[in-house]
């Protein structure tokens, strides 16, 4: 029998997901033991601390790794794309525990709620820094079953429980696809690592690369919520708890994201000419279907659904420029898209705590004069979801289309701009709901005053201060994009 | 020709022994079954001409509720089940890995510790 030698473990450089998932297990134990009413309160703190810690863990790695190295027996790879990718997770994570901490019903499961919640993001920076087939589909399955039981977590709504079903049957439909895609590219090259494959394919049967590389593909556009794969999307993001579908348009986003340029990047640089049209095909369909779809929405929640689904267009776009601009707009795009998508539904939420039941357009009208503060908020994020300059989505914007335009696609750059226009409509639609409807139509919010919430209040001060704040300090920001995606190896340039 | 069939024979002789068990054990179920039967053939009445006197009556079956604690129960039986399959393994490769096999076996348990401890606080294991 061979010797076997156990692999060297780098601790520290596994932290993020280490602190996460400890702090998962605390939760989930500790808050058996306690008293019912206090459960949430632990949860919340305890789950707090780890996003922070993982957080400034992944910020000191990041600083620290100036070149990629693998780590475990080159399963995982730490490199600042990674590490840039858990950063966005954990400050996404954090927000929800404030937009989550007065959700209403549900303080006997507040443990599991919370140690889901950490489990998942743990499960995603996981993912981020997956360097192997196998540790890819790990990492997808780990986070998506998190997600699947965190949509249903809500028993007794029926709306929670068929949402959890759908999400689960469509996104194990879709890491199978992504799984058989997995294992083409395997018995094509017979490696699983990432530069092994890439260093194979020229000798493989290319059938199978191709055959490989578009289910691979598939299986990452269900989790980016891309159109033709989006079909869950709206039912999901309607059913689930609002801090959860918050959660999920961000942190999902970018976990599937970042892992689809890693992967396209650099599993199949000798595809790129495929991999790029087939990307700029789904883009032009997410585009439309997204936008087309949101104009018709009544219910918020579903129209933010249809519109994270047009967002997954262009920061796809980013991808499909396939060169290293694009990959520094898709990082840009995505730290003000997390913030202004936490922060829209953590409004969402409010209004919902507020009323009882599911947020229309028409049950919006007056919030922004009642609540002043978190109606601005409201509109800034729309105007940011457009891209108006006060958000860094504008800027964000800017950059996939010159990313594109640089590859030579100005038809792209000129679709984006179309669906930038359509989208305009739906978009002030909440505005002018919130805050231009007559005063005889408005809802009377349920039960009185709204109660106070200044966790979630709190948090969408910070995803105004990051919308922002992505806007007016977008220079060193690009500069921390651009150092994350310098080891990557574009095709050009 | 011969040799060949030999080295077959070599490498399959355990699988060989293995299939005439198998087949062994239902086969000498069914002979005994008749050879020891007590039952006289003629004048016997209904329940001893059936093929097994104290089986399951031959009537369709009747819908039966089951209790959701069994589904719990039964699910959790499996999980816990197949986890501990993963021990042999282990167990196989336990003098060639040495220590590391047996730290990861240990944290492994722990894990599975941890699932049962909240199991068996969260109530899934009380019959109801």
């Amino acid at each position: 029998m061979n010797e076997f030698t156990a692999p060297s473990i780098d601790w520290s450089a596994l932290s993020p997901v280490l602190v996460s998932l400890g702090g998962a297990v605390v939760v989930l134990l500790v808050s058996l033991f306690l008293p019912v009413r206090i459960r949430r309160g632990f949860g919340a703190v305890v789950a707090s601390v780890c996003f922070l810690a993982a957080g400034a863990a992944a910020i000191a790695l990041f600083a620290a790794d100036e070149t990629g190295r693998g780590i475990v027996a080159d399963a995982l790879r730490r490199d600042r794309l990674a590490e840039l990718a858990e950063i966005f997770v954990m400050g996404a994570g954090l927000l929800t525990v404030g937009v989550s901490f007065r959700e209403r019903g549900g303080g006997d499961r507040a443990g599991e709620y919370y140690a889901l919640l950490l489990t998942a993001a743990s499960g995603m920076a996981f993912f981020v820094s997956a360097s192997n087939l196998m540790t890819l589909f790990l990492g997808l399955e780990w986070f998506s079953i998190c997600l699947y039981v965190l949509t249903a977590i809500a028993v007794e709504r029926l709306s929670g429980l068929e949402a959890g079903l759908k999400y689960l049957i469509v996104g194990s439909f879709g890491s199978a696809v992504l799984l058989f895609g997995s294992a083409l590219v395997y018995g094509a090259t017979g490696a699983i690592g990432f530069e092994q494959i890439a260093a194979g394919t020229d000798d493989a049967e290319r059938l199978f690369v191709v055959a490989g590389l578009a289910m691979i593909l598939v299986g990452l556009a269900f989790k980016a919520s891309a159109a033709p794969f989006h079909m869950w999307t709206p039912d999901v993001y309607e059913g689930a708890p609002t801090p959860i579908t918050g959660f999920m348009s961000a942190a999902t986003k970018v976990a599937a994201l970042v892992v689809t340029l890693r992967v396209l990047v650099t599993v199949f640089p000798s595809e790129a000419e495929l991999w790029t049209v087939a990307l700029a095909v789904i883009v032009c369909i997410s585009l439309a279907w997204g936008n087309l779809a949101a104009l018709v929405q009544t219910n918020v929640k579903r129209m933010l659904a249809y519109s994270s689904i047009s967002h997954a267009g262009f920061l796809l776009m980013a991808i499909a420029a396939g060169n290293a601009l694009g990959g520094r707009a898709l990082l840009y795009y995505l730290i003000a898209y997390s913030a202004v998508s936490v922060g829209s539904f953590a409004v969402v939420a409010i209004r919902e705590r507020e009323l009882a039941g599911p947020v229309t357009l028409a049950s919006l009208a007056g919030f922004g004069w009642e609540r002043p503060f978190l109606g601005t908020s409201m509109a800034l994020f729309m105007f940011g979801f457009i891209g108006l300059p006060p958000a860094g989505i504008f800027l964000g914007k800017f950059y996939v289309f010159s990313a594109v335009i640089d590859r030579g696609w100005t038809w792209l750059a000129i679709v984006g701009v179309v669906a930038t226009v359509v989208s305009v409509y739906y978009y002030a639609g909440v505005i002018r709901a919130m805050f231009m409807q007559r005063r005889e139509l408005a809802v009377v919010a349920a039960g009185g005053s709204p109660p106070t919430d200044r966790a979630l209040v709190a948090a969408v001060a910070v995803a105004v201060v990051v919308t922002i704040g992505s806007f007016v300090a977008a220079d060193p920001l690009l500069e921390i994009a651009r150092d994350a995606v310098a080891l990557l190896p574009f095709p050009e340039g | 020709m011969q040799g060949v069939l030999l080295a077959a024979l070599d490498d399959w002789f355990p699988f060989l022994v293995y299939a005439l068990f198998a087949a062994a054990i239902p086969g000498s179920m069914l002979l005994f079954s008749f050879a020891l039967s007590t039952r006289r053939k003629e004048r016997a009445p209904r329940a001893q001409r059936m093929p097994f006197e104290s089986g399951v009556s031959t009537g369709p079956p009747k819908l039966q509720r089951f209790t959701v604690s069994f589904y719990l129960t039964a699910m959790l039986f499996i999980v816990f089940d197949i986890e501990i399959v993963f021990l042999y393994p282990v167990a196989v490769v336990l003098d060639v890995v040495g220590p590391f096999a047996l730290a990861e076996f240990g944290f492994f348990i722990a894990i599975l510790a941890i699932a049962y401890v909240y199991v068996w606080k969260r109530g899934a294991l009380e019959w109801r």
